[in-house]
């Protein structure tokens, strides 16, 4: 159990300790050796590249060095990824082999590893992740803390101004001003439909019940995609925090996140998460010795594409086959176990921290007219960058394919691309450059 | 094929220790089959009965569930699972040989797992990311190519 008192005190001390992670110039002698710990480069042996720097860091007994798992970078398709702050050198397709060299000649020489730099598309040797061509158009709102903090380690979210926009909204906001917050920013649903999420809260906040429910769809089924699971694998306590505000903001003391048991990282680092927020008294009774009280389950989906559509989610969670209910009544109004029951998609979430923190109108200045903000894109195919890429609303699907994919391998020609899933449709060269179809 | 022998017939403790963690609640099913799926490779008759006893609700209700659910089953699935997509670019290509071949070389059919439980056969499914996100779908199409080319 934590008081506020101490947790801004983590706070303030843990944001010094990482001020490495985002300032090149820190003050500082210690180096931070990031490794990815995504899904895709978890699959490539990155476990074992960072027991590996573990052990030659002990043998050889370097001092001032941490070896940190972080979630997606990003750019899956050089992965594994190693990054070493606060000089911030990029590592392309490390494997537990290169490990020593690594040690010897850049911690140890302090020399850079000419050979396991990235080429950029236009052929030039990139030191810097940031100076790659696929992160220049992209702007990070809700994957901020993907690859930067190590996700199962609260108090590192915490020094990146995590739990900041609860305390805000705890001690400083109604539940009106809230709704009213996330209504002006513009924001709209994540999970498909783009239903404005401010709306939404309102609904749920207005409807009749003694008890609602908060509930984070992350069943995530459409083929290609893994948008959410980076998030949930990289950034768990953001959806946590975003989920405790929703519940402020409505009424509820009671949160689900569905994910489905295909996503064993996520749903161990969002166990974990929970788990870390109980014991600091974040997730609990009286939060900060406030009125407010809650607390979040999780439930496993068991491989069922129609257990993302919200009605049969709520159907899987009662334990029941996932048959979709009629609408209406709205889950906004007849939800879980026939309460007002909230339910948005984990990308939805990871962006309401950042509005309350910066306030509507920043969000509102980013994007088009009607869609506001960015958006989580999982990069796949016959593209030379395939990974995870956030882009403000209204970029061209041409900027996406070529200027952060890179283009098509062996530079072939674009013939078609496919957004959102298999239930959407086909994009020619035609209309490569058109942001307002996409 | 041969029936492989129900190993929790014996073990009953097992499936009860999992059930102990849960009150008897029928919104808690899902969870009891996943865990009992994880522990035993499948869903048991005999497992299906207890849970339905357990939960307070009948047989049929259990069914239902594990039958709609992708990830319960109700033979063993194997050490290793195969899965041939037939999505129509992978069907272009020529997939469909490729499950003829599977089914003849391993002599099971979608949803059956070999004798030595080594292979379980997952059916056929819709793999759209499999060209997309490599990393992710590495190691499952590793076996896939593994044991396509060894038949
Ligand atoms: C067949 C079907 C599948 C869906 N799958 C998902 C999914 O995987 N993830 C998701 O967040 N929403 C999915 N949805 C949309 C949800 O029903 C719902 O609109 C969404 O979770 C609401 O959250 P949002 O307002 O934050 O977008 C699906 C809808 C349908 C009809
Ligand atoms: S999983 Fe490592 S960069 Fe995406």
């Amino acid at each position: 159990m934590k008081s506020l008192e101490e947790i801004k005190k983590i706070r303030e001390e843990k944001r010094k300790e990482l001020d490495l992670r985002v300032n090149l110039k820190a003050d500082t002698h210690e180096k931070h050796i990031l490794v990815c710990r995504g899904t895709g480069c978890t699959s490539s042996k990155s476990e074992d590249i960072i027991n590996n720097f573990k052990k030659l860091i002990k043998e050889k007994n370097i001092p001032n060095v941490r070896v940190i798992q972080t979630g997606c970078f990003g750019l899956c398709a050089k992965g594994p990824i190693v990054i070493i702050r606060p000089e911030d050198t990029f590592y392309a397709m490390v494997t537990p082999g290169d490990c020593e060299e690594i040690v010897n000649t850049h911690l140890i020489e302090g020399k850079t590893v000419d050979r396991l730099l990235c080429k950029d598309i236009d052929g030039t040797q990139v030191k810097r992740l940031d100076d790659l061509g696929f992160y220049k158009k992209q702007e990070r709102i809700a994957l901020k803390n993907c690859g930067k903090i190590d996700p199962e380690n609260i108090d590192e979210y915490i020094a990146f101004d995590g739990y900041l926009a609860l305390e805000k909204v705890l001690f400083s906001m109604s539940q009106d001003e809230v709704i009213e917050e996330i209504t002006k920013s513009g924001l709209r649903g994540r999970g498909g439909a783009g239903f404005p999420t401010g709306k939404k809260w309102a609904f749920t906040k207005m409807a009749e019940g003694d008890q609602k429910y908060v509930v984070c769809n992350a069943d995530e089924g459409d083929p290609g995609a893994f948008m959410d699971r980076s998030i949930l694998e990289g950034d768990p306590h953001s959806v946590i925090e975003a989920m405790m505000i929703a519940g402020y903001a409505i009424g509820a003391d009671q949160g689900y996140i569905y994910v489905r048991a295909e996503y064993p990282i996520a749903v161990q680092r969002f166990g974990k998460a929970i788990e870390q927020a109980r014991e600091y008294g974040i997730l609990g009774k009286n939060i900060w010795g406030t009125d407010f009280s809650f607390d979040l389950n999780i439930r496993l989906g068991a491989g069922a594409f129609v257990c993302g559509e919200e009605t049969a989610l709520l159907e899987s969670i009662e334990g029941r086959a996932g048959r979709p209910r009629l609408k209406p009544p709205f889950p906004a109004n007849v939800g879980l176990w026939q309460k007002p029951t909230l339910i948005n998609n984990v990308e939805t979430y990871a962006n309401i921290t950042k509005i309350i923190l910066n306030g509507a109108d920043w969000y509102a200045g980013i994007g088009t007219e009607k869609s506001k903000g960015t958006k989580v894109f999982a990069l796949g195919g016959n593209v030379v960058n395939t990974g995870l890429v956030e882009v403000p609303m209204g970029t061209t699907l041409r900027e996406i394919v070529y200027d952060i994919g890179g283009g098509i391998p062996n530079g072939r020609d674009f013939k078609a691309a496919q957004t959102g899933g298999p239930s959407r449709r086909m994009y020619t060269k035609r209309i490569l450059g058109c942001s307002n179809r996409l | 094929m041969e029936e492989v022998k129900c190993e929790n017939c014996k073990k009953d403790e097992e499936l009860e220790k999992i059930l102990l963690q849960y009150k008897q609640d029928k919104d808690n099913l899902i969870q009891i089959l996943n865990e009992v799926q994880e522990h035993y490779g499948y869903i048991p008759t005999p497992a299906q009965m207890r849970i339905a006893e357990y939960l307070g609700i009948t047989l049929a209700e259990v069914y239902g569930v594990i039958t709609f659910y992708s990830r319960f089953t109700l033979k063993p699935k194997g050490k290793y699972n195969i899965a041939v997509c037939l999505g129509t670019a992978c069907y272009v290509k020529g997939s469909e040989k490729i499950l003829e071949r599977v089914k003849e070389r391993l002599k099971i059919d979608a949803g059956e797992t070999t004798p030595d439980r080594k292979i379980f056969h997952r059916g056929n499914k819709m793999y759209r990311g499999l060209r997309t996100s490599t990393s992710i779908y590495n190691k499952r199409r590793s076996l896939r190519k593994s044991n396509c080319t060894k038949s």
